[in-house]
C-alpha cells in the first residue's frame, strides 16, 4: 500500500501495534483546544476547576482520543481506517504519564477488514482510554 | 430534566471546508509528525491530491457551527446538567479518506437518548450527537457520534 506498506496477510490477532508515551502538560492541554475547538474553561482555567471542587484543570477526552488515534494510523495509515471508537474510562490530569499502545484483535480474511484494540493507561496502571478500530487493509494477491 | 422528545431533532447543517493550515496544526496538537499531514509533495508522491485529513479532525467541527456555543445551546435545549454530564464516548466513521482542499457539508443532529439506572442508585441517561459529513456529491464521506452521560440527580 502507498503509505505504510502493510498487507493484510502480513497480520495476526495478537500483533502488537505501535507504543509511545506521553507526559501531560497544560501546554498540550491549550495547544489542543486551540487546534480542536473546544474552550471549556474545565479545561484551561485552573480557577474555574478548583471553583468547581476538581483538584486541577484535565485534559479533553478528544485531545486523548486524538492521540491515541496515531496507534492505528501509523500502523495502518490513516486512509485504511474504516471505524475509530472511543471510551473516556479515566480523567487525565496534567503531569500524568500516558502509555499508548494496542493490538490486532481479529480479521475477516477474506474481505481484508482487521480489528484492533487500542487503549492509554496513566502511571498507576488505569486505562483512561479504551479503543476499537477498524482497518481495511489491501490484500498481497488481490 | 432531559427533553426525550428531543431524538432525532435536526440540530442544522452547515460547511465544514478542510483546511491544510488547520490541518498540520491539530496534527501538531496531536504529536503527529506523519508528512501525509504536512507535506503535499508527499501525499502526491502516495498517490492522493492532497495532504491528508487526521482522523479525529472531525473533531474541529466547532470552528464551523452555526453558533459558536451550539453545542452548549443543544444541551440546554436538551435540559442536560453541564455539573452531572461527562464524555462519554465518539466514534469516527470514515468512509473513505478526506483531502486538505474539500469542503464538506454537515448534518448535525440528536441520536437516540436513552436511560439506564445506574450502579449507585438513580438513572443514568445517555445522549448522542450526531454528525455526518456529506461530499460535493452528496455521498456520506465521514461521521461523528457523541455520547454525552447524565448522571441522574439524587
Amino acid at each position: 500500500m502507498k503509505n505504510t506498506g502493510l498487507y493484510c496477510e502480513d497480520v495476526s490477532p495478537g500483533d502488537a501495534l505501535p507504543t509511545f508515551e506521553l507526559k501531560v502538560t497544560r501546554t498540550h492541554i491549550v495547544k489542543f483546544a486551540g487546534a480542536g475547538g473546544d474552550f471549556n474553561p474545565i479545561h484551561h482555567d485552573e480557577e474555574y476547576a478548583k471553583a468547581l471542587g476538581l483538584p486541577s484543570v484535565f485534559a479533553m477526552g478528544l485531545m486523548s482520543a486524538g492521540y491515541l488515534s496515531r496507534v492505528i494510523t501509523d500502523w495502518a495509515g490513516v486512509e485504511n481506517v474504516k471505524r475509530y471508537k472511543v471510551r473516556y474510562s479515566g480523567i487525565v490530569w496534567p503531569g500524568d504519564i500516558l502509555t499508548f499502545g494496542g493490538q490486532v484483535g481479529g480479521k475477516a480474511g477474506d474481505r481484508g477488514i482487521v480489528s484492533c484494540e487500542l487503549h492509554a493507561s496513566n502511571q498507576n496502571g488505569e486505562k483512561v482510554i479504551e479503543a476499537e478500530a477498524e482497518v481495511l487493509l489491501p490484500r498481497r494477491n488481490a | 430534566m432531559i427533553d426525550k422528545n428531543m431524538a432525532g431533532k435536526s440540530l442544522g447543517v452547515f460547511e465544514f471546508p478542510v483546511e491544510r493550515g488547520k490541518i498540520k496544526e491539530f496534527a501538531q496538537a496531536t504529536g503527529n509528525t506523519n508528512p501525509m499531514h504536512r507535506n503535499p509533495d508527499h501525499a502526491r508522491e502516495a498517490g492522493f491530491g492532497n495532504v491528508l485529513m487526521p482522523l479525529t479532525f472531525p473533531g474541529t467541527f466547532t470552528f464551523h457551527m452555526p453558533s459558536e456555543d451550539a453545542v452548549m445551546d443543544a444541551m440546554n435545549d436538551l435540559g442536560m446538567d453541564p455539573a452531572r454530564s461527562v464524555h462519554g464516548e465518539t466514534e469516527f466513521i470514515q468512509h473513505r479518506p478526506v483531502f486538505a482542499g474539500e469542503i464538506l457539508t454537515v448534518k448535525m443532529s440528536v441520536g437516540d437518548i436513552t436511560e439506564k439506572a445506574g450502579t449507585r442508585g438513580g438513572t443514568m441517561a445517555f445522549v448522542e450527537l450526531l454528525m455526518r459529513f456529506f461530499d460535493s456529491n452528496n455521498e456520506p464521506a465521514l461521521e461523528m457520534r457523541n455520547v454525552f452521560i447524565e448522571r441522574g440527580a439524587f
